[in-house]
């Protein structure tokens, strides 16, 4: 995930304002999810969206891949359930079929589509764009700094986390997760460590002078071809919307 | 627990969106950063911290498997619960964004059902248990009454969105059941650190004062009582208007033939959540219990407690500044 993270950090190119993805991301996700649980087809050409960008941006389908598996799990159970709970047969195109099939089959097609927008704005956009686009829409500077500080520091400390856990299963090869009884201390240790690393950041923070007011972050100039492109973008999904009922 | 965007219906997940947006504001106000502002790199590293231990997974013993920290309750009792909420919906918008865990639109739902249940409602318990029972008790009672109230919300939310055709009561007894596992599984992780914390660096427990007192949570637990069951056993006789209009006209509705009229009741019947106190399609019932006025009660109970919360926060807030 760390490796994919930095590769695609050096990959992306900012074409698109972050303030426009993140308006057209969200537009897109609200369109998406508005449809009925039986709008499978109509569903279907909203993927131009996601693939145009991925292939346009040359996107790390190994990246996407992992994460919509990661997505599946709770949206498959809830749809699987669906074959139990719906008996009516519905036709489609020729065929007629269990309705619970198409329901389920909606879900799917909802659930990536809506995780393919929200990757598609990741991989295209640096936090520190977004940071700025969500200042720009107004969202409190405390959160943002947060967003901006949780960011930096999560993968500092997963890698930390890889490392204690591997210390200890290289040291229990016979025991398939930690014990209880240690768990407690290893995660307690890495807890004192990271309050360690928030002192230490405090402080040097306040060594160059940090106050939550005067922390810069940029807010690009958004453009009035940008803003035309996002007006007609966010225009053609709800039309699209509106017209296919 | 953590809700897609597919779902949920876009009314449910922007009427979420604003419930967060106001305990978030009012988590922002009461943490008054200026004047703590060591706690801003302390927050952001605690967030990341959250992820880092989830990584470490610990053997639940006698079932072969494995189970970790879910972090919201850890987080209250480290940075009290203002901060602790703003933390999780900062790490929940990470998760939603990086790791496509948990939706954007249904951003709003997951900051509810796992930041505002845990920091409002598990942890003011928590710290009144402690007071009374040691550490573990009150960390698994407070975890397991986090997590079922946020279980309860996600199947509350999933129903009112209408994407799936789910029965109300397999799903909640579905639910509900393994969010009682996890829960206590989350209190013991929760315990385990705490407790170790406790003993190497005691100072860092918070004192920050929680929002509810005794009064607010009797009358909370009354209203959630009287609108969740005893809704059920209300009588189905007309109200007093009702009777007075079915004494006159003959009817206890009566019905408009205009345009305007007919319009507006179907928009207002498309619109209504919960149009007479029920489930949209309708709901089952347990003995005497009807689900879907039990659910329509404790929706109910949610929605005003949000609408005099927020006018009243608003104007604390005012004074305050």
């Amino acid at each position: 995930m760390i490796d994919v993270h930095v590769s695609n950090m050096k990959e992306r190119r900012h074409d698109v304002h972050p303030l426009s993805m993140l308006i057209i991301t969200f537009t897109y996700i609200f369109v998406v999810a508005s449809f009925h649980t039986y709008a499978f087809i109509e569903l279907v050409p909203l993927s131009v969206y996601p693939i145009t960008m991925i292939v346009f941006y040359r996107l790390s389908i190994r990246h996407i891949k992992r994460v919509l598996l990661a997505s599946l799990p709770f949206i498959t159970v809830i749809g699987a359930s669906q074959l139990f709970f719906i008996h009516e047969h519905v036709s489609f195109f020729h065929w007629r079929i269990e309705a619970g099939w198409l329901v389920f089959a909606t879900l799917l097609v909802k659930n990536t589509l809506a995780v393919l927008a929200a990757t598609v704005l990741f991989l295209t956009t640096p936090i520190e764009q977004l940071a700025g686009a969500l200042l720009s829409l107004r969202i409190p500077r405390l959160l943002v700094i947060q967003l901006l500080l949780t960011h930096r520091y999560i993968f500092l400390l997963l890698e930390e986390a890889k490392r204690l856990r591997q210390a200890y299963m290289l040291r229990a090869s016979q025991h398939r997760a930690i014990q209880l009884s240690v768990w407690g201390s290893l995660v307690g240790h890495l807890l004192l460590r990271t309050f360690e690393r928030a002192e230490r950041v405090y402080e040097a923070m306040t060594l160059r002078g940090f106050s939550i007011q005067r922390m810069h972050i940029k807010i690009e100039r958004w453009t009035t071809k940008e803003r035309i492109y996002t007006y007609v973008t966010v225009i053609l999904f709800i039309v699209y919307r509106l017209v296919v009922i | 627990m953590h809700m897609a965007d597919a779902l949920i219906s876009p009314a449910v997940g922007i009427a979420m969106w604003g419930a967060t947006a106001g305990v978030a504001s009012y988590s922002l106000k009461k943490i008054n950063m200026e004047a703590d502002e060591k706690k801003l790199p302390l927050m952001g590293v605690l967030g990341a911290f959250v992820f880092a231990a989830q990584m470490i997974n610990f053997a639940i013993p006698g079932t072969g498997s494995s189970g970790h920290l879910g972090g919201g309750l850890l987080l209250a009792a480290l940075l009290g619960p203002y901060a602790a909420f703003l933390t999780l919906a900062v790490v929940l918008f990470i998760q939603a964004l990086f790791f496509a865990d948990g939706g954007l639109l249904a951003f709003g739902c997951n900051v509810f059902n796992l930041g505002f249940y845990t920091c409002f409602i598990a942890y003011p318990l928590y710290r009144r248990l402690i007071r009374r029972t040691n550490i573990w008790f009150a960390s698994i009672i407070a975890a397991v009454v986090g997590l079922q109230l946020g279980a309860f919300s996600v199947v509350v939310q999933t129903l009112l969105s209408e994407k799936v055709e789910l029965p109300f009561t397999t799903f909640a007894l579905f639910m509900q059941p393994i969010h009682l596992a996890i829960g206590i599984v989350e209190g013991i992780a929760t315990a385990a650190v705490i407790s170790f914390v406790m003993k190497a660096k005691p100072e860092l427990s918070t004192t920050t004062n929680t929002p509810t007192n005794r009064l607010i949570g009797t009358l909370g637990l009354l209203a959630l009582l009287i609108g969740g069951i005893f809704s059920s056993i209300a009588s189905s006789k007309p109200d007093g208007l009702e009777w007075s209009i079915f004494r006159t006209a003959g009817t206890e509705e009566l019905h408009a033939t205009t345009t305007l009229h007919t319009t507006l009741e179907r928009l207002q019947q498309s619109l209504a959540l919960l149009p007479d106190y029920n489930l949209k399609n309708g709901g089952a019932s347990i003995g005497w219990l009807d689900i879907g006025t039990s659910v329509s009660g404790i929706v109910g109970v949610f929605i005003v407690t949000i609408a005099l919360f927020v006018p009243y926060m608003m104007k604390k807030w005012r004074k305050e500044t």
